[in-house]
């Protein structure tokens, strides 16, 4: 059984819990999803502090409001579609300017055989950054969360076609980007 | 584009970086392999487990009074439905003026004393039922003379 199906399902039976618990259940769907939601967020927000504060919002609704969660027929894309309507309107309050061309804001994660490949690592979300937030979103559903473009559409809200159009286009611009960035490394 | 174009099965390890085939596939490997990079401040679990609980603490604390509040609005409009039902549905009883209009009505048409036409429709406001008329029309006639004891 791979992750791609059992994802969407623990966290179905994470809501369930949280349902049947309440409040004392928030714990496990916070380890369970708070990762990929805080990356999900970024890609649009482009800024750490204000995804963790999209994601931290979606999290306490849920945690007071438990049913929602459960009652929507796919939870994963339920809390994904909340992740990013909550990031849209961060990003819409936001006031402070901030560089796309800078990581400062992001929390690593450095594992010690990871290091040569760290730089790489880097290019690409710098990439990501520099790419529209409609094309950015896509690359993430598609690539990290293994999501189809059907998948897609629904957390978007667009067809499916548009989610494959998007995510072409990005993949273009990402392969440009990261050929003259990264092109001259040597191999990993 | 159909999700199977990227659905080749991969080597299991990373790719390597190709100038010359620089394919779609290597560069979602890379891009893949690069989103466990990123994690979750620390603060974020405590603060939202803090808040999930301040919350649900503050929704305990309102919980009697919203309790408290609903059952008297309800009890309230209950109360007002009911008064107004009864009010609409009991037959309203004769008022001091509807009898005082009725005996001057009656003290003009009969030709009576108004003091006499009042206790003319008490008797009738009183025991509807009964014919007044024999008695009525008997003292009317007494009344008219000056036979009566008044």
């Amino acid at each position: 059984m791979n992750l791609q199906k059992t994802f969407p399902s623990r966290v179905r039976f994470c809501a369930a819990n949280l349902a049947e618990r309440g409040e004392d259940a928030i714990s496990g769907l916070i380890d369970l999803t708070s990762q990929r939601l805080v990356r999900f967020a970024c890609a649009i927000t482009r800024n750490q502090h204000d995804a963790e504060d999209a994601v931290q919002t979606v999290l306490i609704h849920i945690g007071s409001q438990p049913d929602l969660l459960d009652q929507s027929e796919n939870p994963w894309s339920y809390l994904l579609k909340m992740t990013r309507n909550e990031s849209l309107i961060i990003m819409r309050r936001r006031k402070r300017w901030f560089s796309i061309d800078s990581l400062c804001d992001l929390l690593t994660i450095r594992r010690v055989d990871e290091v040569q490949r760290e730089e790489v690592y880097r290019e690409i979300w710098l990439a990501l950054r520099r790419l529209p937030v409609i094309q950015s979103e896509v690359v993430v559903l598609k690539i990290w969360e293994e999501m189809t473009f059907a998948d897609i559409a629904e957390v978007l809200e667009v067809t499916p076609s548009t989610a494959a159009s998007r995510y072409r286009y990005a993949l273009g611009k990402l392969s440009v980007m990261l050929r003259e960035t990264v092109g001259d490394l040597d191999h990993v | 584009m159909s999700d199977s174009h990227y659905e080749r099965d991969g080597s299991g390890g990373l790719p390597a970086w190709d100038d010359d085939g620089f394919d779609h596939y290597d560069l979602e490997q890379w891009i893949k392999a690069a989103g466990s990079y990123v994690r979750a401040g620390d603060q974020l679990r405590p603060q939202v487990i803090d808040e999930v609980k301040q919350r649900a603490a503050r929704r305990s604390a309102w919980k009697p009074v919203v309790q408290f509040t609903s059952w008297g609005l309800s009890a309230a409009l209950v109360w007002s439905l009911l008064v107004y039902a009864i009010v609409l549905l009991v037959p309203r009883g004769l008022t001091a003026s509807d009898i005082f209009s009725r005996a001057e009505k009656r003290a003009v048409a009969a030709g009576v004393s108004l003091d006499w036409a009042l206790s003319e429709v008490f008797s009738e406001a009183r025991f509807p039922g009964k014919s007044h008329g024999g008695a009525n029309q008997w003292k009317t006639a007494n009344h008219r003379q000056g036979l009566t004891d008044e």
